[in-house]
């Protein structure tokens, strides 16, 4: 069986290090990669396309970001989704930010599964991957 | 108002006056025609009656040119007396006829008969009549002739006869039976009974009966009879000079105003209606005579004015009442206009009130649209705010309260020796964001600003100073810093702020220059729309507004990885000429460079 993928965006390192730790503990097997903000998050995946690594399953993105924020990387996605092919990607906001401004802005994403408030807690994370793997297989 | 009553009233009236005048004058003018029509026929039919006299004076007298006198006629050789007697019985019941006599060729008078009463003649003492002019002029006439002598007062025995008496001869010459001369025949006729007649008045007129040389023969103004030929009484030298009228140079039957007085004049002239052929004086003896009377009537002034009073009482009634009507009319005209006047007055005195009130309704209106705009530039800075409540205050939040969970979920030593330096960073962050966003709310919350007027050119010159070390590096030497403030140069606006936006800008421009080429900054101020703008220009990296548009004056957006920096700079400048009543714009390309557009809504 393939190994699960998760891509982390977020500038916040202590996020990035206190999730990292979440998923490890919920299962080894995941293969985590993070990024500190939206451009370097696209630089990788655009890179993936290109060396034809899998992309990974699952993107919990952060909005408020230095370079290129959550909304930039979407839009920027939204143009590479033509060379995606079959690979599915899920993606979730993972926001601090509560303001509804954010989330009716999110749901005219199509691109995004979900959208959630942090703090993300083990059990909010277990739920997102069941419902990502459990979709898959 | 006064003074318009008596304009209106004179404009309406005046037109009125001017017509009632004429219209009397043509009232007046028709009177007088009339009165001197009536008077016309008046002296016509008095002309007529003179005529007549005159007339029968010589009918009578040519009587005696068919009678045939007894050869050497004379004293001795008398006329038959039965004949004679019968001539004087019959000739004495007519009250005009005064004498008769038969006057030889020596003017030495042969039968002398004068009116002794009423109707009654009688012979008298005879006379010689050799040097009158009646005599004379009778010598040279012609048989079946007859002379008409002036009308001259009475003499006897060449004395004027006392009372004067007026008398006309006519004179015509006699024959024998052998057809020989033998004298004249004269007869007078008394002229004082047809005088009367002629002076009777039919309208208050004065009558004048003239001779040829304008010598008043009688006149009802004057007892006296030819005064001319007697003696002139002051009195009849007056009515003679008042006769001497202007119009009356050429005499024609006419009649005319002179002195006041309507004059009407008549030529009269014995034997005329013979010489025009008129039937009654076909068989009329041939006469001669150099006797041109004239009539003139005068209606004195003082008869027509009476008879003009009515026409002047109704004028004046009529002008009276016309003046009363129109100083009413003029009165209301003039109430009206004033209450039109206060009217508009007060019309144009609400005009004003309402401008007025227009007036502080639009700088009401003004002011509400600037605390609009200055409300929703704060409605724009609390969303600001609550953005960076919402995105950066909590995230470190968040991240404690997971690592929280995972500390108090966790037992082993290890979890907490990793955690714990995380805690450690969230603290720091914590720490600069407070600052940061104490900053922020310090620049919102600033409600007394100190504005003062900032000349901008000392300013950046100010700044400019600041950077010089910066400016010194090597890789800086080919920086340069451009003023175009020829627009304007100073603005309304609080120093510190200023100071602290330039210093953002030129420092942005420094930090983000390209290196491989010379770079600069422009500072170039010009007009809008009647508003001070502010350009920043500089040729640096750019930034791609596509990508960021939306985040470029946000907090903690960067743009640039390579090159240091905290994403506060164009969040604070933002915010501080917000402030100020100011707007910020950016253009930017990468590669080429980047132009802010400051534009200041206070002047």
């Amino acid at each position: 069986m393939k190994k699960p993928r998760i891509l982390l965006v977020d500038d916040d390192e202590v996020y990035l290090f206190v999730t990292k730790k979440i998923l490890s503990n919920l299962s080894e097997e995941i293969v985590i990669n993070t990024f500190t903000d939206g451009e370097q998050a696209i630089e990788y995946i655009s890179m993936c396309l290109k060396e034809n690594v899998p992309l990974p399953e699952v993107i919990l993105l952060d909005i408020n970001m230095p370079f290129l924020d959550g909304w930039g990387f979407l839009a920027e996605f939204k143009k590479m989704k033509p060379s995606l092919s079959s690979q599915n990607v899920d993606i979730f906001m993972v926001t601090s930010s509560d303001d509804p401004n954010d989330l009716k802005r999110a749901q005219n994403f199509e691109e995004i599964t979900g959208y959630v408030v942090k703090p993300v807690f083990e059990e909010k994370l277990a739920e997102i991957l069941t419902e990502v793997y459990n979709k898959k297989w | 108002m006064w003074n318009r009553i008596i304009k209106t009233s004179a404009a309406l009236y005046i037109p009125l006056l001017i017509f009632t005048l004429v219209w009397g004058y043509l009232q007046k003018k028709e009177l007088i025609t009339n009165m001197g029509q009536i008077q016309q026929r008046n002296i016509l039919s008095k002309s007529y009656n003179l005529i007549d006299q005159g007339m029968v004076l010589i009918d009578i007298t040519s009587f005696w040119s068919s009678v045939t006198f007894p050869a050497s006629f004379s004293d001795k050789n008398q006329l038959n007396p039965d004949f004679l007697n019968n001539y004087i019985r019959t000739m004495q019941g007519l009250d005009v006829y005064e004498q008769f006599r038969l006057v030889d060729l020596h003017g030495n008078e042969l039968v002398r008969y004068e009116k002794v009463d009423q109707d009654s003649m009688a012979p008298a003492d005879l006379q010689n009549k050799v040097d009158r002019g009646y005599f004379q002029a009778g010598l040279s006439l012609r048989k079946g002739q007859v002379y008409v002598s002036p009308i001259e007062l009475n003499r006897e025995n060449g004395v004027l006869e006392t009372p004067h008496k007026p008398v006309i001869r006519g004179v015509t010459p006699i024959y024998d039976i052998n057809n020989a001369q033998v004298g004249l025949a004269v007869i007078n006729f008394n002229m004082k009974k047809i005088f009367d007649l002629l002076k009777t008045r039919i309208s208050g007129d004065n009558f004048y009966l003239l001779d040829k040389s304008r010598n008043v023969i009688t006149t009802n103004l004057s007892d006296n009879v030819l005064p001319h030929q007697a003696q002139m009484s002051p009195t009849d030298s007056a009515i003679k000079k008042k006769l001497e009228l202007k119009k009356l140079i050429f005499p024609r039957d006419t009649f005319f105003m002179e002195n006041g007085s309507l004059w009407v004049y008549q030529n009269v002239r014995t034997g005329f209606e013979k010489d025009v052929g008129m039937n009654r004086y076909t068989d009329m003896a041939e006469i001669v005579t150099d006797n041109d009377w004239a009539i003139i009537q005068e209606i004195p002034p003082t008869y027509i004015r009476g008879r003009l009073q009515t026409i002047r009482k109704n004028l004046i009634l009529f002008n009276i009442l016309t003046l009363i009507v129109i100083t009413l009319i003029a009165l209301i005209y003039a109430r009206t206009q004033r209450e039109k006047k206060n009217f508009v007055t007060q019309l144009q005195q609400k005009n004003k009130q309402l401008l007025s009130s227009q007036a502080q309704l639009k700088s009401t209106n003004e002011l509400v649209k600037l605390s609009n705009e200055r409300l929703q530039v704060r409605n724009r800075q609390l969303e600001n705010f609550s953005y960076v409540v919402a995105h950066n205050l909590k995230a470190p939040v968040t991240s404690m309260s997971i690592m929280v969970d995972l500390l108090s979920k966790s037992k082993d030593q290890q979890t907490f020796m990793e955690l714990f330096p995380k805690l450690q960073t969230i603290s720091n962050n914590i720490s600069t964001l407070t600052e940061d966003v104490s900053t922020y709310i310090s620049i919102l919350n600033n409600k007394e600003l100190q504005v003062e007027n900032v000349n901008l050119l000392l300013l950046l010159q100010e700044v400019e100073k600041d950077f010089v070390e910066t400016l010194l590096d090597d890789d800086a030497q080919d920086f340069e810093i451009v003023y175009k403030l020829d627009a304007w140069h100073s603005i309304k606006s609080s120093k510190f702020y200023m100071k602290s936006i330039l210093q953002n800008f030129l420092s942005n421009a420094i930090k983000y220059r390209k290196s491989d080429a010379p770079s600069h900054i422009i500072f170039e101020s010009s007009w809008e729309n009647d508003h001070k703008v502010l350009y920043v220009k500089d040729n640096g990296l750019g930034i791609d507004l596509d990508r960021h548009g939306d985040n470029i004056f946000k907090l903690y957006k960067r743009f640039h990885r390579n090159i240091s920096g905290k994403g506060m700079g164009l969040f604070i400048v933002k915010s501080q000429l917000e402030v100020m009543d100011a707007t910020l714009e950016v253009e930017s390309e990468e590669g080429v460079g980047t132009t802010f557009k400051i534009t200041f809504k206070r002047i």
